[in-house]
């Protein structure tokens, strides 16, 4: 079909051996590619009940049909997988430059099975697969691994994904890193590739997927380029990325604070946006063709880590360690970020882990120095987290298996086992459905379903109409990820959009309802993963805290959550126990 | 009457002359809305899209009042 190669490349890593194997147009006209390619092949090659650090599991990296186009946004790879950290679906995308240059290599996607029995990285281009030693990798950070094998391999315009320390040691919150800064952060893919000894995997091609309609497309792109040029949003993103929420969600007094205990830090602007661009040194940088360039380059230019640069923080990292740890120090915050990049671990459930730590002492559950606010004790235990030092060790297991060791199982914070996100949701109510129907856990990606709350399309406190909105939203969303297209796009590309988009790139012609239905199709398969898996209604709940410590005289209760959970299975097509009947 | 008015992130470009930095006090018809507000500070519609009044969320028709507390906001970019 056009817009794909047919081809996926299956990599056995027990048996050091690959095949090439096909995909049906009928596949990819149903599921398209990304997100709804990457489950439907988790689907048929998973076995239901695999330990996900055994080589059972499968690691699936996907792109899309809008991969290696010049389509702004469309610089993004998917991972897919079953998650060590919750044991269901686990799915993370990440930027960066990668995605041209894997689909450059003729496949549509690689699907990694097995064990090595030593370290290896993996050469993948149109030429075919190498195995190469990674002895003298292992141990090495992030960064110093995606340089050494870039330079090994040695080929102009080659691409690499690695893990650091955090994956190699299984921390089950570990990430996949390309060009230092970007993460396919959320769910653990790092320590699945770790489980397979993988440390890095480097892909290089000359291939083009052919399209159908190449004018049409161009046409499209022109038009996209000239809206940028006078769209708010991408302004806002080009000068502060995602740094302007903090102010936003500070006075809206939906940033988590102390380990969830309050909406907002009394030292939010020392941790803003503002101060970002006032102290630090800020460049903007962009993904291949993107003209949002929401990624701020940014060095310290005094202090301790004076001289540091860092691609960040975005606000997601700014809320779990400057809102959650209280940590009021923005040099501190790219710091932190600096190690979790390094040692290749994900920063919102780091940042939530070490914010737990501290509630922990604060309430005598657990004997150890270590305070709000303090900057020090945080970079201490992230570095213990990764190399499962002391307790570390417990903390790398995740948030479930570490309160219950401390008797905390009513004061941790995660749906699934997954940590939320920087957006209160006993204000943000949407948010909760968000966090609680969401096949990875506690995410805010599914629906950015914060986006209508904050803007006022819909009333934060209200529950009325809120399942269908946040369907609508979700089933967009879910059509991005199929194509792979980064959601920050999300108020210029609508359903039209996507219509061009896909119809020039595949020549599908679809109507609005038919994409729809294909995006909720995708979420429903999801769904059909995770009931495979033993998961049902029992495990689509908010922590108790939610409810028990309300904000305000909105804030979000029992009644409205239940409210919204069965709407939202109704309309989904689901039965009251959230099992799909189609 | 006279109204607070902070303009945060991007908006910052469209702070009055007169004032010094991004949070001022400013003078404007009694019973304006949001929405006439934005006119006075020459926002363009689509620039200003989340408005606080003393902290909560409200629509560019809502009608302020003398010393309300006002943010405005450009549109979300985060996530």
């Amino acid at each position: 079909m056009y817009g794909f190669y047919n081809k996926i490349l299956r990599v056995n890593l027990t048996q050091r051996s690959y095949q090439v194997e096909k995909i049906e147009d009928e596949v990819l006209a149903r599921y398209l590619g990304g997100k709804g390619l990457g489950t439907h092949l988790l689907m048929e090659n998973l076995k239901p009940g695999v330990t996900p650090l055994s080589p059972d599991n499968k690691l699936i990296f996907v792109t899309g049909p809008v991969s290696g186009t010049n389509l702004p946004g469309g610089s993004r790879y998917g991972v897919f997988c079953k998650s060590p950290l919750t044991g269901g679906y686990a799915e993370s995308y990440s930027g960066g430059k990668v995605a041209p240059v894997m689909k450059a290599t003729g496949f549509d996607a690689f699907l990694l099975e097995g064990a090595s029995d030593s370290p290896v990285y993996l050469e993948i281009s149109d030429k075919g697969v190498y195995f190469h030693d990674a002895s003298h990798l292992w141990g090495m950070d992030t960064y110093s691994t995606e340089d050494k094998v870039l330079a090994e391999v040695n080929q102009p315009g080659a691409q690499a994904v690695v893990i650091g320390p955090a994956g190699e040691n299984l921390v089950r919150f570990a990430c996949i890193e390309n060009n230092y800064w970007r993460s396919a952060g959320r769910t653990g893919v790092g320590a699945v590739m770790g489980s397979k000894r993988v440390k890095a995997i480097v892909f290089y091609g000359s291939f083009q997927a052919p399209i159908a309609h190449p004018e049409m497309l161009q046409e499209y792109i022109r038009d996209l380029r000239e809206r940028g040029k006078t769209d708010p949003g991408a302004k806002s993103y080009r000068t502060y990325g995602t740094t302007a929420l903090v102010a936003l969600s500070n006075k809206f007094k939906t940033f988590p604070t102390r380990y969830w205990s309050q909406g907002n830090f009394e030292d939010w602007e020392k941790i803003n946006g503002d101060y970002l661009l006032n102290n630090l040194d800020v460049k903007s940088k962009a993904c291949p063709h993107c003209f949002f360039a929401c990624g701020k380059l940014s060095t310290i230019k005094k202090g301790q880590h004076q001289g540091l640069t860092v691609e960040g923080p975005e606000y997601e990292t700014i809320y779990a360690f400057g809102g959650l740890c209280a940590i009021n120090s923005m040099e501190e915050i790219l710091y932190f970020n600096e190690l979790c990049d390094k040692l290749g671990m994900d920063t919102i459930t780091a940042g939530n882990l070490v914010a737990f730590t501290m509630e922990a002492v604060k309430r005598g559950k657990l004997n150890y120095d270590l305070q709000y606010g303090d900057a020090e004790g945080v970079a201490q235990l992230l570095k213990m987290m990764a190399s499962r030092e002391g307790i570390g060790d417990l903390l790398a297991e995740g948030i479930r298996k570490t309160s219950q060791e401390w008797g905390m199982e009513d004061v941790a914070i995660h749906v699934k086992g997954m940590e939320p996100a920087g957006y209160e949701p006993r204000i943000l109510k949407g948010m909760s459905l968000a966090y609680a129907t969401s096949p990875r856990g506690a995410c805010h990606l599914r629906a950015t379903f914060y986006k209508p709350e904050f803007s006022g399309i819909i009333d934060p406190a209200t529950t009325e109409g809120k399942a269908a909105l946040f369907i609508e939203y979700e089933d967009r969303l879910a059509i991005y990820d199929t194509f792979i297209l980064c959601r920050f796009f999300r108020d210029m590309i609508g359903w039209d959009d996507l219509r061009t988009i896909i119809e020039s790139i595949t020549g599908l012609k679809l109507t609005k309802e038919e994409l729809q239905a294909k995006g909720a199709d995708v979420v429903t398969l999801t769904r059909k993963f995770n009931v495979r898996e033993g998961f049902g209604k029992k495990d689509d709940r908010i922590p108790e805290r939610y409810f028990n410590e309300p904000m305000g005289q909105d804030s979000l209760t029992r009644e409205d959550f239940k409210t919204m959970l069965l709407d939202f299975y109704r309309l989904r097509g689901w039965d009251e126990e959230g099992v799909p009947l189609a | 009457m006279r109204v607070n008015v902070t303009l945060h992130a991007i908006l910052s470009e469209y702070k009055p002359q007169t004032t010094d930095g991004t949070s001022f006090m400013i003078e404007i018809e009694p019973k304006s809305t949001i929405a006439e507000l934005l006119k006075v500070l020459h926002i363009p519609e689509d620039s200003a899209t989340i408005f606080l009044v003393k902290g909560k969320l409200k629509k560019q028709t809502e009608v302020l009042e003398e010393g309300d507390i006002i943010d405005l906001f450009p549109p979300i970019a985060g996530g």
